[in-house]
């Protein structure tokens, strides 16, 4: 039975042609349940737009999504797709574009109806399919469910280009900011060691260099450059002179030792000495340093010796003419001690120590043979060595003392004590601004003259400026014999001298 | 004999039975129960527009608040007043979030008087058509500038001039821009499914 169904309004009618289904039974009133044509005209516009059931079923959709769009403001893809396209001109009007594509295939540019509707056409159009839609009696398997658009949907609502604008910039940013950036010089790293020891000259094997200092050589740590670095430390410590007269030794032993006080201000933190073999030159400046231990290698970089490090400028060498060979022993209760080096050192590594021995035995070196006992090249009385060794074993020669012989004359001391410690009130004027009291050694000739001074404590390394000690002491040739103090600055300002031995 | 004593549970919350005119808006399941901004917006500026056709806008709305029977909803003018304000956009905004069934009520009410004003919003849409294609100024028809003007002064008046959405309509040509489009959504309500399509819009890109 044929059926026929319109939806007029002011500006459109919306006429369905169909057939009601013969097997769904005898109804007065039958539903139109097959479609045959449907008729959507306008207005004022002379061709309708007609179609069958696919054109009617995406023009429901696109429409009702179309409404929902004017009403939000919001663009969803589905009015853009399908057979029935809806779009917003310039000019306020909507455009209904039907593409007349055969079943199945996709639509193509090709044949496409085009009309331009008011807002209020475009409403009719609207109402018609609404009406149509709650009309239970037409096509009543066709139902269109409103929903909202979902929000995966909207971000496309911006056009990409102004999306991607920030983020391009972003990213330009960094890249600008990566060039520039590049162009900065990497910093260069010192490596103390092997790199910055200038070339000695290429006569290293003319260098006499004995097994044990080669094979020290060879426990350096390898870095780039190694080759020349390791030459240029080899001949650092094993120059081809080196200086022997006491008398300059001794002076030189004074200025790293006074240098190393000055830089060491924290405790190693290591429960061992460490020792290490350090060449010094005409002037203090030390230019080479390398540990007689694998501690003290390995823990280098907690003393001061790569602060005092004389490096150096660019083109010019080291003067290596005349170099000093001490032995620097970080000792674990914070006490420094700088002697010079014996081939005994090199041979067995780290000695244990200058506290080997008994304690209260006399020097009984010579001054004469001081000299002997700043050579280092090999071979050179191995028995006068071990003699050397078992002599050495007392902490007279700690940093900064004389080798002399002690005054035993009680007497005498007691009026060096008194001697001492008026020399001392009177220099000692500041005021202190340490907090620990500061220990000092100190070596009285017999005429009274400070010749040595050893700082005890960290805190008396750390504040020796203050002390005028250093001010008192003059630096002479040995004096024959020497007795030893105990002076202790206190924070309060009180000053105790005391013989070292006692009395 | 015994006493009995029966505890009930307290009252259900004050509308169990939901007015009809809300009966047709479907809730949103994944939507939350509060509206988002651009919702409490719209919702405003249509109101907003209605005010502005009709010299008897706002009384209208309190009148058929009670006709809809959604006294229950929206008690009073300040009630109204405070639900409107929920508009970010207000000079005066109301940090009170929208309920969904404040929205509800709000819609059933610019349904009912879109519907009653049929006549005029589709004239209005009609002669700016007219006067688009001729290119002459929307001043010249009276009624159309009455309601431009009239939607105009309410819009400064009660929006915050501050607001980056406020600042986007600081002229006039804008400022009638949004009339008219206020215009073609009001038109739309008029529509047999109207309300409900203007309720499920507002959900648009929330879920």
């Amino acid at each position: 039975m044929q059926l026929q169904r319109s939806y007029s309004l002011p500006n459109c009618t919306l006429t369905l042609e169909g057939m009601s289904d013969p097997s769904a039974g005898p109804n007065l009133e039958s539903s139109m349940t097959i479609l045959v044509n449907v008729v959507c005209q306008f207005l004022g516009k002379e061709a309708p737009l007609s179609g069958g059931r696919e054109f009617f079923t995406h023009l429901v959709n696109t429409v009702s999504h179309y409404a929902q769009e004017q009403l939000s403001g919001l663009r969803s893809r589905v009015s853009q797709e399908g057979l029935v396209r809806l779009r917003r001109l310039d000019n306020g009007l909507h455009q209904i574009a039907v593409y007349d594509a055969p079943e199945g295939q996709p639509a193509t540019a090709g044949s496409v109806q085009t009309a331009d509707l008011s807002t209020v056409q475009l409403f009719d159009l609207v109402e018609a399919i609404d009406q149509f839609l709650a009309d239970g009696t037409a096509l009543p398997d066709l139902k269109f469910s409103l929903s909202p658009l979902p929000k995966r949907e909207v971000p496309s609502q911006v056009p990409v280009a102004q999306r991607a604008a920030a983020p391009a910039l972003g990213v330009a940013g960094v890249a600008i900011a990566a060039a520039v950036l590049f162009g900065l010089p990497l910093p260069e790293i010192n490596r103390p060691l092997e790199e910055r020891l200038e070339g000695q000259g290429d006569k290293v094997e003319a260098v006499q260099a004995d097994d044990a200092a080669a094979a020290a050589g060879a426990a350096l740590e390898s870095s780039p450059g190694a080759e020349d670095g390791e030459n240029a430390l080899a001949e650092a410590l094993n120059p081809r002179r080196v200086i022997t007269d006491g008398e300059t030794l001794a002076e030189i032993q004074t200025r790293v030792q006074a240098d190393l006080n000055e830089a060491w201000t924290q405790p190693l933190g290591v429960g061992e000495d460490l020792a290490y073999r350090v060449s010094a030159d005409a002037d203090g400046n030390i230019v080479g340093y390398q540990g007689l231990s694998d501690l003290a290698q390995d823990n280098a970089d907690r003393t001061p010796l790569l602060d005092l490090l004389y490096l150096p400028p660019e083109g010019t060498r080291v003067d290596s003419e005349a170099l000093a060979q001490l032995k620097v022993v970080f000792t674990a209760n914070d006490q420094l001690e700088v002697t010079p080096l014996t081939a005994a050192d090199l041979e067995q590594g780290l000695e244990n120590g200058p506290a080997d021995g008994d304690a209260g035995e006399p020097e009984a070196v010579a001054p004469g043979e001081t000299e002997d006992r700043s050579l280092v090249q090999g071979g050179e009385g191995a028995g006068r060595d071990s003699a050397e060794g078992g002599s050495r074993a007392r902490a007279v020669t700690a940093a900064g003392l004389v080798q002399t012989q002690p005054i035993t004359d009680s007497a005498a001391i007691a009026e060096l004590n008194q001697t001492l410690y008026r020399r001392l009130d009177e220099a000692w004027v500041e005021p202190p601004s340490f907090e620990t009291a500061l220990e000092y050694r100190v070596q009285l000739s017999e005429a009274g003259d400070v010749v040595g001074v050893e700082p005890l404590n960290l805190a008396a390394r750390t504040y020796g400026d203050e002390i005028p000690l250093g001010a008192l002491q003059r630096a002479q040739a040995r004096p024959n014999s020497a007795a030893e103090f105990k002076a202790v600055f206190k924070a309060n300002g009180v000053l105790e001298v005391s013989p070292w031995d006692g009395l | 004999m015994s006493a009995s004593v029966s505890i009930t549970p307290p009252d259900q919350p004050a509308v169990t039975v939901l007015p009809n005119a809300i009966k047709g808006l479907p809730d949103i399941e994944e939507a939350p129960n509060v509206c988002s901004r651009r919702a409490r917006q719209q919702i405003d500026l249509i109101l907003l527009a209605i005010e502005a056709l009709d010299l008897g806008g706002s009384e209208a709305i309190l009148i058929v608040a009670k006709e809809l029977q959604l006294k229950s909803i929206i008690k009073n003018r300040v009630h109204l007043w405070r639900l409107r304000s929920s508009n970010p956009l207000r000079r005066n905004s109301q940090r009170r979030p929208l309920k969904a069934i404040e929205a509800k009520a709000l819609i059933a009410i610019i349904g009912y008087i879109a519907r009653r004003l049929t006549v005029v919003v589709r004239q209005l849409l009609l002669v700016h058509r007219q006067l688009l294609e001729k290119g002459q100024p929307l001043e010249s028809h009276f009624r159309l500038n009455d309601y431009l003007q009239r939607f105009r002064v309410h819009f400064r008046q009660r929006m915050n001039p501050r607001r980056a959405g406020v600042m986007a309509y600081d002229s006039d040509e804008k400022l009638n821009g949004l009339a008219i489009s206020l215009l073609e959504q009001l038109l739309f309500c008029t529509g047999t499914a109207g309300e409900k399509r203007l309720w499920v819009s507002l959900f648009d890109g929330e879920i």
